[in-house]
């Protein structure tokens, strides 16, 4: 089967998805770049203008929110047209975009607590920005993946397969090896990067998930990344101005004042690269999967390599790159491989399954409730001979049918399920 | 625009041509071989329904190796990802 699917992929290829998937690779790869990048900016902008981290954070977070309210605007233009209606752009990126509306408070709530989580996350990380070189940094913001497969397996209660145990290690000890091989690091700093930082990270993404998990029960359709997006920033801009005001000193309010004009540009060219990064890694989201995008995005680990190098070859004092010599530099260079591995072998664990589902007249009933259950991408309900078409993505089998094929059996209205494992794909 | 689910069983033998020839049809946006009851499910999207009825009489229909096909139209759907 596999050997006749991909000689049929080959030849489907050639019709004319060799554009689209260049492009789907170039927009993951270009998110990757981009996060390497506003990295390097930060670097610089830390060692030249702004040297105290709650003043670089509560300028990054006003300049920040001014470019997510610009984007926001730019992307309500209805500039697309559909079927000769005009849309909003945004409408591009994420087919749910709404602008400038005001969710209802239950999901808000995990919006803004996501915020409330980003705001402190990134004080460490301008906290730490002084204590490593970009190609240390980047892997060492990536080990909150281990934290939330970790997370994962507790919430599930499930016990983790062998391929994902092998990515785990690949990832924890690429990461290590990234950031040990360099001969001039502060323990201390790499503890507070992994525990407290990540850990603040991974209370992002967990809050966000809650926020993408919720549908509106009126349109029947999730919030869109954007508007999560802006009100994340908002409540971070919040939190930092109030935690600022609370703990600035003289030195701190002088440094704002006399630097605010000066850095704004260089901030705000970093806080750019940053939300273009997410703009465009949505943007690649809606034309592949997301366990492919993460991984061309986690690129971002080894690209950090050669730029800090570049960077620090132009900007000798300002960007450090500490690789402890020609051998640190390799290690370096095998940590980041590994790591990548590690993201590859998660994404190339994905198993999309199909339910085919047969239910009483109550059965849409329960549309949103299956939505919910962990690993459901899609609810179509249909007309015809079956009710309902479910695509659940699952790490196995076997973990698709214990958290979520036995709990839609389980539903009172549901008559019958067939239960049908995709062997190979193609978004067309 | 309407989307429908088509779920196509094909004689043993013709999965790689029936791929090659659905490949070929731009209205399907998802395809996928798949084990169990069927062997290949496709989703498309086509602006009215009599496109529908035209895409599968002219060019979905007549793909040696299909032996059955179920259509189901999408009249709602909920997308997480």
């Amino acid at each position: 089967m596999e050997n006749v699917s991909e000689t049929a992929v080959n030849r489907v290829r050639t019709r004319s998805n060799l554009s689209k998937r260049m492009l789907f690779y170039s927009l993951a790869l270009t998110s990757g770049v981009l996060t390497a990048s506003f990295v390097v900016v930060d670097s610089y902008i830390s060692s030249t203008v702004l040297t105290d981290p709650h003043v670089f954070a509560e300028i990054s977070w006003i300049s920040g929110l001014l470019i997510i309210i610009v984007m926001m605007g730019l992307l309500a233009l209805p500039l697309r047209k559909v079927r000769g209606t005009r849309i909003p752009l945004g409408t591009h990126l994420d087919p749910n975009f709404r602008p400038f509306h005001l969710p209802p408070w239950i999901v808000l709530k995990y919006v803004l607590l996501g915020g409330v989580f980003m705001a402190f996350s990134v004080l460490v990380y301008f906290i730490m920005i002084d204590s490593f070189d970009p190609s240390s940094l980047v892997p060492l913001m990536s080990f909150v993946i281990i934290y939330l497969l970790i997370a994962d397996f507790v919430m599930e209660k499930d016990n983790p397969t062998i391929i994902e145990l092998q990515a785990i290690m690949a990832i924890m000890v690429g990461i290590l090896i990234s950031t040990l091989s360099g001969s001039n690091f502060d323990l201390n700093s790499v503890f507070l990067t992994l525990v407290l930082m990540n850990g603040l990270s991974a209370g992002v993404t967990i809050s966000h998930k809650k926020a993408t998990q919720w549908v509106d029960p009126r349109t029947r359709k999730p919030l869109d990344s954007i508007t999560i997006r802006f009100y994340s920033v908002l409540a971070a801009v919040l939190i930092n101005s109030i935690v600022f005001v609370i703990i600035m000193d003289d030195a701190q309010i002088s440094l704002f004042k006399s630097e605010f004009v000066n850095s704004f540009p260089l901030v705000t060219l970093s806080m750019f690269l940053a939300t273009l990064s997410y703009i465009i890694f949505l943007r690649a989201l809606r034309m592949g999967k997301m366990s492919i995008v993460n991984s061309l995005r986690s690129f971002s680990v080894i690209i950090a390599i050669p730029l800090t190098m570049i960077a620090h070859w132009v900007y000798p004092e300002e960007i450090p790159f500490d690789a402890g010599g020609s051998i640190g530099t390799i290690l370096k260079t095998i940590g980041a491989i590994l790591f990548l591995t590690g993201m590859i072998s998660l994404a190339l664990a994905d198993v999309r399954v199909i339910a085919i589902v047969k239910v009483n007249v109550e059965g849409l009933k329960y549309i949103e409730n299956i939505a919910a259950m962990k690993g459901v991408t899609r609810v179509s309900v249909l007309a015809g001979k079956y009710d309902l078409l479910i695509i659940i993505r699952t790490r196995s089998i076997g973990k698709g049918y214990r958290q979520t094929i036995r709990k839609i059996k389980a539903l009172q209205p549901v008559i019958e399920v067939n239960t049908i494992t995709i062997v190979k794909e193609w978004s067309l | 625009m309407i989307k429908a689910y088509i779920l196509i069983d094909v004689r043993k033998g013709f999965t790689e041509r029936v791929v090659e020839e659905l490949g070929k049809i731009d209205e399907i946006e998802l395809l996928s071989v798949v084990t169990g009851e069927h062997d290949i499910i496709i989703r498309v999207s086509v602006d009215v329904l009599d496109n529908l009825f035209h895409l599968m009489v002219n060019q979905i229909d007549p793909i040696q190796g299909i032996v059955e096909t179920v259509t189901a139209i999408e009249t709602l759907s909920v997308t997480k990802e």
